[in-house]
């Protein structure tokens, strides 16, 4: 099967660690492949993965020798037919296994959640709002570099539910001061 | 005619009401776009966990720092500013660049939204209120608010004006319109310039730091357009000419 995808002319589709890629023929300008999102190989060979859009429509018309992929053919689909998702990890690299960095990004995110509390009760608030997001990254880091990570999965959940309880006694509590400010100042304009 | 509102309210603040409910509308609708085109649900939530504590730390921050630490409050501005933030951050962890470039034109979608539906919380408040005016629809404030007489209901016009560009937005970004994205945040960045005008706290100044900001952004978004279509058209040429 050959692609044309946009101006780049016979590109192969093949599976590079279980994900389809286009492959693009030796002598493609390189400036093009790079505008187009494809990534030289340590091999020098340029592909590009597809995504799930994309190779949703390749299948349909996987019975074709030749296909055309550009901006008029994609803007038809609507929705991807396939649940295949794109690597995470990027162009070309294995999967990162559970590795002891996970742990210890981990690890700081905790200890930074922690100090947000007692920083919490100084004149230095704002430092807590930078530490709370510096928490809240640091497992997102994790938890996405690592995604099987152990310990990066469980405080992804502990810190969702957190958070959860903390928006809602927030809310709750903006809510009950407002309505504490308004009785005082209704009373307030009746004593006068 | 006028409109009458009693900022005495009984028991739910009419303000917090609205920017719990701009906020929830704007992550869910945030959410809802960036995983229908394509982008990872783990991304996209990471996102809507991240953007409401960047943008209301920034909002805060930012209101309290131009203040030089006398007042308290949000600034839609700094608001913005965290919203973004927040996209870059899970941009420079994905390192995709499709992902990158869906979840900053959804996030500039969903603002026109946001900040359209929080106006109508200080509509009903009585705060960021517009200049003395006796005309049609001029708003009297009775209540908590009472030194304003009639004057000029901006905050019902900033969002309306808003929905309007989000509204747009939704049906370019629908029919795959190049540059959606800039050119919301063109079209809000002019709008909340202009509108500032109209607000009480505009007339004792020639230009506000909001307007200039705007200004920037304007500039910044026209220049990247038109390199953005002169671009798209080199590459068209280069196309028709492989082909």
């Amino acid at each position: 099967m050959i692609i044309h995808y946009f101006e780049i002319r016979n590109c192969s589709l093949l599976y590079y660690m279980g994900y389809p890629i286009y492959l693009a023929p030796d002598g493609t300008d390189e400036g093009l492949l790079s505008m187009r999102g494809f990534a030289k190989q340590n091999d020098g060979k340029w592909i590009k993965y597809i995504d799930r859009f994309e190779y949703g429509y390749i299948m349909q018309f996987n019975n074709c020798e030749e296909i055309v992929v550009n901006e008029e053919t994609l803007k038809n689909i609507q929705y991807p037919p396939f649940q295949y998702q794109p690597p995470l990890y990027g162009y070309g690299a294995a999967p990162p296994k559970d590795s002891n960095t996970a742990n210890i990004l981990c690890t700081v995110s905790v200890s930074l959640m922690l100090l947000t509390l007692p920083v919490l009760f100084t004149p230095l608030i704002a430092i807590s709002g930078l530490l709370f997001i510096a928490a809240m990254v640091l497992m997102i880091i994790a938890r996405v570099i690592y995604p099987d990570n152990k310990f990066a999965k469980i405080l992804c959940i502990v810190y969702v539910v957190l958070t959860l309880i903390m928006v809602v006694i927030g809310i709750a509590a903006i809510i009950m001061l407002m309505i504490a400010c308004n009785e005082c100042v209704n009373s307030l304009n009746s004593c006068s | 005619m006028s409109i009458h509102i009693c900022t005495d309210y009984s028991f739910f603040p009419p303000y917090a009401l609205m920017i719990i409910l701009s906020c929830a509308a704007g992550l869910a609708l945030q959410y809802f776009l960036n995983v229908k085109r394509g982008v990872q649900p783990m991304i996209a939530g990471f996102i809507t966990l991240l953007s409401p504590f960047m943008s209301f730390f920034f909002a805060f921050l930012l209101t309290y720092a131009a203040s030089g630490g006398t007042k308290n409050g949000l600034s839609s501005m700094g608001g913005l500013f965290g919203m973004y933030l927040s996209v870059v951050t899970l941009a420079l962890i994905r390192r995709d660049r499709r992902t990158t470039s869906i979840t900053f034109e959804n996030c500039t979608i969903v603002l026109p939204l946001i900040y359209s539906i929080s106006k109508l919380g200080c509509f009903f408040a009585g705060c960021c209120h517009g200049i003395p005016y006796h005309g049609p629809c001029c708003v009297e404030y009775s209540g908590k608010v009472t030194e304003t007489g009639c004057i000029f209901p901006v905050q019902l016009a900033e969002t309306v004006v808003f929905f309007v560009i989000f509204a747009v937005g939704i049906a370019m970004l629908m029919k795959k319109c190049r540059n959606t994205s800039v050119y919301t945040l063109t079209a809000c960045s002019a709008a909340k310039g202009l509108l500032d005008f109209l607000r009480e706290s505009h007339m004792d100044k020639v230009i506000s730091l909001n307007q200039i900001l705007c200004i920037i952004v304007v500039i910044i978004g026209i220049v990247y357009a038109a390199a953005s279509e002169r671009k798209y058209h080199h590459t068209a040429e280069v196309t028709a000419s492989c082909a």
